[in-house]
């Protein structure tokens, strides 16, 4: 078992060393290469997975460039909510930015331990909450902040992306022109 | 909207009438008058609320100004699950943009309600993902579109919003300057 992952489970609920056991022994080691994908668009998302080491990016496609919607690194979960399981076509495609060994889980055994043990629930929502807050600060500072600031915001809170990941990314996710990106990367 | 919160329920697991009856026994009623607060800024957000009839806004405060970030009309769940679920003060506030009637639920109540029966989690999840997605489409919209695309959109999937915010508000929520706004509207 992943410890930092058993610990991390420990600490969002009560849960018994049975209730952890039953939920890694649903869980599958997985691997993408960098620059393939762990879900690619009109495709229904069928897992969703814990990273245990690399780097993924969710993006939509917009005339012809990728924009990122987020991006997720060790010790965060990926999925595609809005198709996990209700086979629908996915609107948004998850790559691999570097090589990403997950630990993975189906929609249908995701369901099968909530039905052995409901208290199991309280880890999805948990994570979904996490990325919901994620994604209503990044479109709050879409909305209020002007680039220089959410470039200077986005170095500051996620250093660990910033040198991981190309910077036409980075100025797309940012919703700042690639030259500006440059400008103000030299004003430091 | 009883009725469709209901419904819900019952999409998302085989909950007996019991257990619902259980549920609602734990919602309490409560009123917000046009323009006061759910939640201010600064303080821990201890409920979330399904609103029966009227219209909640998210926002933050940037140069003096409320930049919407949400808009939560009846049929739906009003809460800040960043506070909610942390305990830490809200940097974002909750007012009312009409009178207001909800169904409200405590901290307290909601973590009976989960050890009494842990299958009413996946019905938080389910509202939680609702939000998440919601909330995720208009933060890649701000990314991507442009202010006239961002204001179509607004009008073709939220025409009933549309003429319940006053349109300074509708302007800050879709990041466009309120000039542009009105000569967007006049281009009809």
């Amino acid at each position: 078992m992943n410890d930092i992952l058993v610990n991390e489970i420990k600490s969002i609920g009560n849960f018994s060393g049975e209730d952890i056991e039953l939920f890694f022994s649903f869980l599958e080691e997985s691997f993408i290469a960098k620059g393939d994908h762990f879900l690619t668009e009109g495709q229904v998302s069928h897992h969703v997975a814990y990273i245990t080491s690399g780097l993924t990016m969710h993006y939509e496609v917009h005339d012809g460039v990728e924009i990122p919607r987020a991006f997720r690194i060790e010790n965060q979960w990926i999925g595609a909510l809005k198709n996990f399981g209700n086979r629908e076509p996915a609107d948004s495609t998850i790559k691999a930015l570097e090589d990403t060994r997950l630990l993975r889980i189906s929609a249908t055994n995701l369901q099968k331990a909530f039905q052995l043990q409901p208290k199991l629930i309280a880890l999805k929502d948990h994570y979904t909450e996490l990325s919901f807050i994620k994604n209503m600060q990044h479109g709050s500072d879409l909305a209020m902040l002007n680039a220089k600031q959410r470039y200077y915001k986005f170095m500051r809170e996620s250093p660990d992306v910033i040198n991981r990941v190309p910077q036409y990314y980075i100025a797309a996710y940012l919703g700042i022109k690639p030259q500006s990106l440059s400008r103000l990367r030299k004003e430091k | 909207m009883i009725n469709k919160l209901i419904n819900d329920i019952k999409k998302i697991d085989n909950f007996s009438d019991e257990e619902i009856d259980q549920f609602f026994s734990y919602l309490t009623e409560g009123f917000i008058a046009k323009g006061d607060h759910f939640l201010k800024l600064g303080e821990v957000s201890h409920h979330v609320a399904f609103i029966t009839s009227g219209l909640g806004m998210h926002y933050k405060m940037h140069d003096g100004i409320e930049i919407p970030i949400d808009f939560t009309p009846q049929g739906e769940w009003l809460a800040y699950l960043k506070s909610f679920a942390s305990g830490e003060p809200a940097d974002m506030a909750i007012k009312t943009l009409e009178d207001t009637h909800f169904l409200k639920l405590s901290a307290a109540k909601m973590q009976e309600l989960f050890q009494w029966q842990p299958k009413f989690m996946a019905l938080k999840n389910f509202y939680a993902e609702l939000s998440f997605m919601s909330n995720a489409e208009h933060t890649a919209d701000l990314a991507i579109l442009n202010g006239k695309q961002r204001y179509y959109k607004f009008m073709q999937e939220k025409p009933d919003l549309l003429n319940r915010v006053p349109q300074y508000y509708i302007a800050a929520y879709l990041g466009i300057k309120p000039q542009s706004l009105s000569r967007l509207r006049n281009e009809k």
